[in-house]
């Protein structure tokens, strides 16, 4: 199975929508939010845009205060790391000044709301955009402030897997022809999810190999082991 | 000793050993015409080694970012954004094959930058696939990942830091200043012989 990145409708999407974030002439400069379940295929699409640019993607680990927000993003964007709030933040300021780029945070849900304060601080005194992906707490998050709110110019729902996609991911990332029954039993097994669909479709390609099938039907599919079975007493 | 051959590397020279210079001082210095100066200092400030200051004075700049290949860059990007990566991730977010990234991991490694993180299954064939992660001394590479340190010919230095000791009065004053200034004539004298040898 080939690893590669489906350009699904929300990849799409989202690369249409930070164009209109980024363009500070003629589009909407402002928070853009990308929002969705995990597995939606969020952090890999922003992955992919942070190494086609120069954007900064700064990773939210588990409860991260503000101040080691602020560290983290210094150290990203010069290599300091200021012990204060305040003189990261100046510090942060001047950098992204000098050289506007576009900052991605993502896991931006487990931020806490000072956080995502001190973010919204940067974003009003650089004007550079600022895209925060999570899961659907971070829309939740900002919807219910008014100050948030009223700055976010886009949202992206990464919404769950489709059958389009499937048969796409398939196709490209295993040279098999799934057909609709089959994909359709697949999207019922992975509830929307890449992860468990990537798990089936990598032992399906084992499967076809060996029976030498390059057409995909839902007997296959059915005959697949449950990965989260209950232990049967 | 690499020999100066044209004003903008006889500027580069003298600007490296005295950190801040004035365009009047380099001219008499260096016995340049006005043209000649003018174009040198043009083109040290467009490559970014010579910051303007203020009215005809210059900074030097020790450490520039120089170009790198496009590929190399996304590489770069690629490690930086996913903590622990395998080449395959690499190889798929930069847009390249695993055999260059695999190649390039394997220069890294032995230089510092990467270390290995454990193992996984692949997504495609048979057995394990190594993984890495950024070590500080990698992170720090990830945010400048080619930079240009010049530094100035031995000669040239032991010059200027002979006229700094014999200015200063201080081979006047103290008698370890002059044992310093007569081991940096005998060091020149050396230099110049090896030269007129060669």
């Amino acid at each position: 199975m080939r690893k590669i990145l489906l350009e699904t409708q929300r990849v799409v999407a989202f690369r249409q929508a930070i164009k209109v974030v980024e363009d500070t002439v003629k589009g909407h400069p402002g928070i853009m939010v990308v929002w969705g379940y995990s597995g939606r295929g969020k952090s890999s699409c922003v992955e992919k845009y942070a190494t086609e640019t120069n954007a900064v993607y700064l990773y939210i680990e588990n409860q991260l205060t503000p101040t080691a927000l602020l560290k983290q993003l210094c150290r990203e964007l010069n290599g300091m790391e200021p012990h204060q709030k305040a003189m990261a933040k100046r510090i942060i300021v001047e950098e992204l000044e000098d050289t506007p780029r576009t900052l991605l945070i993502d896991e931006a849900d487990k931020l806490c709301i000072n956080g995502i304060e001190h973010l919204r601080d940067i974003h009003d005194m650089t004007g550079i955009p600022l895209v925060l992906i999570g899961e659907p707490k971070i829309y939740g998050t900002l919807h219910s402030r008014k100050r948030l709110w009223s700055r976010v110019t886009k949202t992206v729902e990464f919404g769950p897997v489709t059958i389009e996609d499937i048969v796409l991911l398939g196709m490209k990332a295993c040279d098999l022809k799934v057909k609709p029954d089959a994909a359709n039993e697949l999207l019922r097994r992975c509830k929307g999810d890449f992860r468990p669909l990537y798990h089936d479709l990598r032992d399906i390609e084992i499967r076809a190999k060996a029976n030498a099938i390059k057409e995909i039907e839902q007997d296959l599919v059915q005959g697949l082991p449950d990965r989260k079975k209950k232990a049967e007493p | 000793m690499s020999q100066a051959k044209n004003p903008t590397e006889m500027l580069r020279q003298y600007a490296a050993a005295n950190s801040i210079v004035k365009k009047n001082e380099v001219k008499i210095a260096l016995d340049l015409t006005q043209n000649q100066i003018n174009h040198s200092f043009d083109a040290l400030r467009q490559s970014g080694e010579l910051t303007r200051i203020g009215h005809g004075l210059y900074k030097w700049v020790p450490t520039i970012d120089k170009p790198v290949f496009e590929v190399t860059e996304k590489i770069w990007r690629a490690m930086k954004v996913k903590r622990v990566f395998s080449s395959s991730d690499i190889a798929q977010l930069a847009e390249t094959t695993i055999e260059y990234v695999y190649k390039l991991f394997r220069k890294y490694k032995a230089d510092g930058y990467i270390k290995n993180a454990g193992s996984r299954r692949p997504t495609n064939g048979s057995g394990t696939e190594k993984m890495f992660r950024l070590t500080i001394k990698g992170q720090n590479k990830a945010r400048r990942p080619n930079i240009s340190t010049f530094t100035p010919d031995p000669l040239v230095m032991d010059t200027v830091n002979l006229n700094r000791l014999v200015c200063s009065g201080l081979v006047i004053r103290e008698a370890s200043s002059a044992k310093d200034a007569i081991a940096i004539c005998e060091r020149i004298i050396e230099s110049l012989k090896e030269d007129m040898k060669g």
